[in-house]
């Protein structure tokens, strides 16, 4: 059946989901269950609760996104379903109930890398992404410079050897008293200060290496904070947060210009929740147009979990060549790049 | 009429295929490979050997717990999917009953035991494929009390709790029977005819509706009801 449409289904943490996507780009239906309030009053996820949702919420969920789509499953051409990384109970309902649809039906299945996914989200919404290209993916979790040669395949150019840049931004929130996540207080405070105060290291600067380390940087950034209050000296929090943000963002600008430069692109996509920061994404833009490139970021809507974009990055795997098979499993700590 | 039968709530589990309550096949292993890898694999090569195609099943059955969580949720998930796929009724056994059924012709109680660790089980007792209690989960200790009121007949135990504690519970009930290790575990077979018996009597759910039985709150779940 060569009808381009795909069936993504996501279940990797507390949002069961399931979308049609016809030929990886345009979005027919986009369901999307949270659990948010479920789980609220745990404090956060409590994954065999979230497992036990999912697994009353799955085929309602994907019956839900096949109808609003108005299409049957027969008109399915490919399934695509995340299989990591994320809560291992959660992800495998989703490739279970993937695999038995496609085992079903005989329909080919893909299973998507959901980090992967978060990418494919600026494939949605009618962005017309043309590889080859490099994206940066930096989150909570994540800070990962990848090179996309074309559509469906990935190669991981750099990765952070130590915290991820989301991280480093959580844990200086956390000393400044900060509630979680740090990223969105610490860009509020910086606003109004002056990032050009306090000078910051940046790791593994040597041209050519893709590689990022916060870690000095993070070290560096509390133990100012440390030897001002040992001091007893103030600290003029709005100069701290623009320096300490700055820091972050001067290189992995840095290494995302060097990268598109040599690798001869012509677009930039920055994706993951630190791509929402608006300073960051400002200056990449700044940074692009002088070079006379294009920068893509995912839709707002699509930023969050979702299945659209688990249906867009298997659609384009898939029409690259890849297929998994019936022996499919979920993969807690699935990285970018591995099998 | 085909009747397909899957159990993934221990650590063994496998798939059956019967025709008209005649088995056609079954595959059992007891294997460290996890449900999630090797039982969509198990269901392809027993309908292969079969030579039947999965159009062709009439009923799936699925036992949907007591037992592992997350082994319950990879078979049920893969029950729904199927049924879901080809339109077909799915039919949602609980281990224990399917243990009732596969042990009906002993004489005296048959009490399927579902380990549920720490001298813990999940446990019914059954008389010739009848339920003589509800399902419940409890302590090896509330077991033992329940058949010092059955002093005078045979009790069979079965399952993974009856192998995993066979020496404290042969100490405690005189009257205890235990079948071969190999025999006491529960069989897909028995999961497809129990499936074929309700399927025949109407007793029929779908992918919405058929969901694990899990029998015990989450962790989480019992912390805040203390608190609260
Ligand atoms: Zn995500």
């Amino acid at each position: 059946m060569k009808s381009g449409l795909t069936l993504g289904i996501e279940t990797s943490c507390d949002e069961t989901a399931a979308a049609i996507v016809k030929d990886g780009t345009e979005v027919i239906s986009n369901v999307v269950l949270s659990q948010i309030d479920i789980h609220q009053k745990y404090g956060g996820v409590v994954p065999e609760i979230a497992s036990r949702h999912h697994i009353e919420a799955i085929f309602p969920v994907i019956n839900e996104a096949l109808d609003k789509a108005n299409v049957s499953l027969e008109d399915i051409e490919v399934i695509a379903v995340a299989y990591g990384p994320g809560l291992v109970g959660s992800l495998l309902v989703g490739v279970a109930a993937a695999k038995s649809l496609a085992f079903a039906t005989q329909k080919p299945i893909v299973g998507v890398n959901h980090i992967e996914g978060h990418i494919y989200a600026n494939f949605l919404d009618g962005q017309s992404v043309t590889p080859p290209l490099v994206c940066l993916t930096v989150s909570g979790g994540h800070t990962d410079l990848l090179l996309i040669p074309r559509l469906g395949e990935y190669e991981i150019i750099g990765r952070t050897r130590d915290d991820a840049a989301g991280e480093a931004f959580d844990k200086v929130a956390r000393v400044l008293g900060l509630p979680y996540p740090g990223g969105p207080q610490i860009e509020k405070l910086a606003l109004e200060g002056n990032k050009g105060a306090i000078h910051f290291p940046r790791g593994l600067q040597e041209h050519g290496n893709f590689d990022f380390s916060f870690s000095g940087l993070k070290t560096a950034a509390l133990n100012y904070l440390n030897q001002a209050k040992q001091k007893d000296e103030m600290v003029d929090l709005p100069d701290f947060a623009a320096s300490f943000q700055w820091a972050i963002i001067d290189i992995l600008t840095e290494k995302l210009m060097a990268a598109a430069e040599k690798y001869g692109v012509n677009q930039v996509v920055l994706s993951g929740g630190v791509a929402a920061n608006s300073t960051f994404r400002n200056y990449v833009q700044k940074c692009v147009d002088e070079r006379g490139l294009e920068l893509l970021y995912p839709p707002v809507h699509f930023c969050t979990d979702n299945a659209a974009m688990i249906a867009s990055a298997g659609y384009f795997r898939y029409n690259a060549g890849y297929r998994s098979d019936y022996s499919l499993n979920a993969v807690a700590n699935l990285r970018l790049g591995d099998k | 009429m085909y009747a397909l039968g899957i159990d993934t709530s221990t650590l063994t589990g496998g798939v059956a295929l019967l025709k008209n309550r005649q088995l056609i096949g079954e595959s059992v292993l007891n294997i460290r490979t996890t449900h999630s890898e090797r039982l969509l694999p198990s269901l392809e090569q027993l309908l292969l050997d079969a030579n039947v195609d999965s159009k062709e099943l009439d009923v799936v059955a699925v036992v949907t717990g007591p037992g592992s969580f997350t082994g319950i949720r990879i078979g049920v998930a893969t029950g729904k999917g199927m049924c879901y796929a080809l339109g077909k009724p799915l039919v949602g056994l609980t281990s224990l009953e399917v243990f009732g059924w596969q042990f009906k012709y002993f004489s005296g109680l048959v009490i399927p035991l579902v380990d549920a660790r720490r001298k813990n089980v999940y446990w019914q007792a059954f008389r010739q494929g009848q339920s003589v209690n509800l399902p419940t989960h409890g302590s090896l200790g509330d077991v033992i009390a329940f058949c010092n009121t059955y002093a005078d007949e045979q009790i069979l135990f079965v399952g993974d709790g009856a192998i995993n504690y066979s020496d404290h519970l042969r100490e405690e009930v005189v009257n205890s029977v235990f079948p071969p290790v190999a025999l006491s575990l529960l069989k897909p077979g028995a999961v497809a005819d129990l499936g074929h018996i309700r399927f025949s009597q109407g007793l029929t759910g779908d992918a919405f509706n058929i969901n694990p039985t899990y029998m015990r709150k989450t962790e989480a779940e019992l912390k805040w009801q203390e608190r609260t």
